[in-house]
């Protein structure tokens, strides 16, 4: 048996002992308590008929084909939800036939594309879709001329800052900075340098 | 591929590490529809000098600050704690000496004794938070720091809301745009006119259709819609029924001037969308364009093979092309059904006569309607509500889960213990665990129970789904609200309750007659703001914030949790003063989260 006073020295002690663990222990556990993450951050991409629209403006009218099968209606790659009324029925003499009138924006595969997600973060159909629809479009002449021509340039322009320049406009019309270190740039076609820019995300953020 | 050139260029728009701070919107556009007096004894000193001020020289104008409480001015972000300078309140006052707006009051100015009251009382209120409700506060979280780096100029931020609103960017002809850039405009100026323009009564350019499409597609991918996913789903009832008709509640509220938000649960009105072309249509809405099931050889169909009285139906049609205006649905003789079936089986369904109005709201708005009532009945075709296993509790979770962004359980263990009932033939009734669900759903179900889902024929494609609404008779009394089974249940008043926690983790309980009351308690609390908030927050910066019960776990969030959690208390709070969809967006737009390039924040080290 330990007298009265030893045991209130060893419960003292204990105490002292359980004080230094509480505060070993728990300033760890408080940093790693406070770490309830409530939300989840998803970059804010532009949906499907941003990028078709972005795209068309750059590339012209003659895109609107490859825009229609490769974005348009990757409902589910791009988000961006469908408006089921938007179809237009009317009458029309061809054959005594009704027309109707489909606008990009009817649902393409069935009422519960107007259920989904008002835009969709990168994910790797997203990417694949937006990859072909720049090689089509670059690779396409009118497409591409359209393009050369809007940015002020033509193919056998100078790699120069200010050239280079004139083609990020295209995909950054309104930002204050742009890159200017491009002088190491080896000499890669105006092709390779439009359809890089097409393909890379910053543009798709609006 | 080299990669010289691609580094610096992908690199252009390089993220770098910046620190959040989340500018409670010193642009206040309070449009406060209600003003209450406030018991004065209860507020500071301070604030009960600042309070005779305001009463003396601007209520008479600005009669609802006779409303406002000093946490009312902290809350609504009109006032800035600890910093006159900056406070909204402050900087219009004639003679703040702020070079704010010091317009007002706009004839006889405020002494020098009281414009220094006025700001000794905002410099000395805590910097701590907008007071919560009692039992709720956020921990202080850490000192933040802005990258100036990493913020849109005003043209970028122009550009940013006009892609996001319209899914387009501005064309180089853009007048907005261009005021923007000589600085005649600010950019949140010119995306709230984006929004004004859209509105209903203004004439339709094509971007202005386009912001009306970007938002009622938004506001149409918050609602679930099981029947489009069930196998009774009968996708003719489309071209009967508004497939966005839950939608159109929230489309009418952001672009017609005379539906505040908060009309949105209230009133016993089904909405109708105008849109640009309401000629016959001629297919399905549901078929794509080579279908060979046209309308005009195959149409719909009403009664019973079986008993020949089947026979063609022609009702009115949902209108097609872009959309206009969002009016009351006014029924007429089309919209009434002679003959409806309670299943659509050849053999066995009964056959009712009409007619049956198939326009009817039971009110609360939204919830009441139509569109919300079929698409979530969660019941077989033909069943009454007998208050037991019978109930729409679908109906109930839905209510829960679309618009106040909250998924069950929403009750605690010691809530429902006094619910369990041990003699009830019905399992749930019996256990606690099952009760923190049941307890929420059951009795806000009972606020359905005259809605039985029926068909319009037995015709295998021709059919179409609608809400019978029986009427309720008053003389058979209240009855239990929860029992094992009423088969009157379904006749009595609608009267229920509403019971869960709200976000602040406080225990909602009270009582409702009907619908149209119910949709008023949900107005009372702060959850079906906030969770609006919530959602336009996602849709203009890819943050997406749950909702939950915040009170349980606050000490346990992260400090960039904790700035979201109170930012979208701070947005709720607001838009439940001014009950105006666009100010909400106002608030978004003008936050510095809006502003950085990447629409992240980072917390400082
Ligand atoms: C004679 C009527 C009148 C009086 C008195 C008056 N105001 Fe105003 N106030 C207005 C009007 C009208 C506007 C809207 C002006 C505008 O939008 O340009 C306004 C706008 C404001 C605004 C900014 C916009 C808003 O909608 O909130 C503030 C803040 C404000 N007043 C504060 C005050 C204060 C504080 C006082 C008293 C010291 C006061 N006003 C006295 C008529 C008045
Ligand atoms: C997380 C919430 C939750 C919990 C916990 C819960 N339920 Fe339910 N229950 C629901 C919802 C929601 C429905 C309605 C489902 C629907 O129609 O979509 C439902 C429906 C039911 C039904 C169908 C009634 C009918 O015929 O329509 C039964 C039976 C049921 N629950 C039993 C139980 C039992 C027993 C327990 C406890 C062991 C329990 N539930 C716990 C949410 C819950």
């Amino acid at each position: 048996m330990l007298s009265l006073k030893k045991r209130i020295l060893k419960i003292q002690k204990d105490r002292n002992f359980f004080l230094v663990m509480t505060l070993l222990l728990c300033s760890p556990l408080a940093v790693y308590g406070n770490s309830k993450k409530i939300y989840r951050a998803d970059r804010r991409m532009g949906d499907r008929f941003y990028i078709a629209s972005r795209l068309q403006r750059i590339f012209g009218a003659e895109s609107s084909k490859t825009l229609e099968e490769n974005i348009l209606s990757k409902v589910r790659a791009f988000g961006g939800a469908c408006s089921p009324y938007n179809v237009i029925s009317e009458f029309q003499k061809e054959g005594k036939k009704r027309i109707n009138h489909h606008t990009k924006y009817r649902c393409y595969s069935g009422l519960a594309d107007s259920k989904v997600e008002p835009f969709i973060d990168a994910g790797i159909l997203r990417t694949g879709h937006l990859h072909k629809t720049c090689d089509l479009l670059v690779a396409k002449q009118q497409t591409y001329q359209f393009a050369i021509n809007l940015a002020g340039l033509g193919s056998n322009s100078a790699k120069s800052d200010s050239n280079l320049k004139k083609m990020l406009r295209l995909f950054y019309p309104h930002s204050k900075k742009l890159p200017l270190a491009l002088k190491k740039v080896k000499n890669p076609s105006w092709k390779l340098i439009l359809s890089s820019l097409c393909k890379s995300d910053y543009w798709q953020i609006p | 591929m080299k990669t010289g050139f691609w580094v610096p260029v992908l690199l252009f728009l390089a993220i770098g590490s910046i620190t959040l701070y989340l500018k409670d919107s010193n642009q206040s556009q309070a449009r406060v529809t209600t003003s209450h007096s406030i018991d004065l004894s209860k507020e500071s000193p301070q604030y009960q000098k600042v309070f005779k001020i305001l009463e003396t020289s601007c209520n008479h104008c600005h009669s609802s600050y006779a409303g406002y409480s000093e946490a009312s001015w902290v809350i609504t972000g009109q006032v800035i704690p600890g910093n006159p300078q900056r406070s909204y309140l402050y900087y219009h006052l004639r003679g703040s000496e702020t070079g704010g707006a010091e317009s007002m009051p706009p004839k006889k100015a405020l002494s020098k004794e009281e414009l220094r009251v006025l700001a000794e009382w905002i410099r000395g209120l805590s910097k701590g938070l907008a007071k919560m409700p009692a039992s709720f506060s956020l921990p202080k979280t850490l000192a933040k720091k802005i990258n100036p780096a990493l913020t849109l100029t005003e043209e970028e931020v122009y550009f940013r809301c006009h892609s996001q609103f319209s899914r387009s960017a501005p064309d180089s002809e853009d007048q907005l745009l261009a005021k923007v850039k000589k600085g005649l405009l600010s950019s949140v100026d010119a995306c709230l006119q984006l929004l004004k323009n859209a509105t209903f009564n203004s004439k339709s350019d094509s971007i202005s259709n386009s912001i009306r499409r970007t938002f009622h597609g938004l506001h149409n991918s918050w609602f679930n819609n099981f029947l489009l996913f069930n196998l009774q789903a009968s996708f003719p009832s489309y071209d009967v029924l508004d497939i966005t008709g839950p939608a159109l509640y929230f489309t009418k509220s952001l672009f017609s001037s005379d539906f505040n938000f908060n009309q949105i649960l209230s009133g016993n009105q089904n909405l109708r969308a105008v849109r640009s072309q309401e000629v016959a249509n001629d297919y399905f809405i549901y078929k794509k364009e080579s279908s060979e099931m046209r309308l005009s050889q195959h149409g719909f169909f009403v009664g019973k093979e079986k008993n020949k009285s089947r026979k063609n139906w022609n009702p009115n049609f949902v209108a097609r092309g872009n959309l206009l205006d969002i009016k009351a649905l006014k029924a007429d003789s089309k919209d009434l059904l002679p003959l409806y079936l309670d299943q659509t089986d050849s053999y066995l369904a009964k056959i009712f006569k009409g007619p049956l109005n198939i326009r009817q709201n039971l009110g609360g708005g939204l919830i009441g309607s139509q569109s919300f009532l079929l698409f979530n009945h969660g019941r077989e075709l033909g069943e009454t509500m007998d208050g037991g296993l019978l109930l729409p509790r679908r109906w109930s979770k839905m209510v829960f889960s679309n618009l106040l962004c909250r998924e069950l359980p929403l009750l605690r263990k010691v809530d429902v213990i006094k619910d369990i009932q041990k003699k009830s033939d019905i399992s749930f009734r019996k256990q606690a665990s099952c009760l923190q669900c049941h307890s929420s759903i059951d009795p806000l179900a009972a606020a359905a129970r005259q809605m039985t889902a029926v068909a319009s024929s037995d015709h295998p494609d021709g059919y179409t789904q609608h809400i019978r609404l029986h009427s309720s008779n008053p003389k058979l009394g209240n009855g239990k609200l929860l029992v094992d089974s009423d088969t009157s249940y379904h006749l009595r008043p609608p009267h229920g309750r509403l019971r869960y926690r709200n976000l602040y983790g406080k225990l909602v309980e009270s009582s409702f007659q009907n619908m149209q009351e119910l949709g008023q308690r949900l107005l009372e609390q702060d959850d079906l703001y906030i969770c609006t908030a919530k959602r336009y927050l996602y849709f203009l910066t890819g943050i997406d914030v749950a909702v939950e019960d915040y009170s349980t776990q606050l000490k346990s969030y992260d400090p960039i949790s904790l700035e979201y959690i109170r930012f979208l208390i701070f947005l709720g709070k607001r838009l439940k003063q001014h009950q105006n969809l666009s100010y909400l967006i106002k608030d978004i737009v003008s936050s510095d989260l809006y502003r950085q390039r990447d629409y992240q924040i980072y917390a400082s080290d």
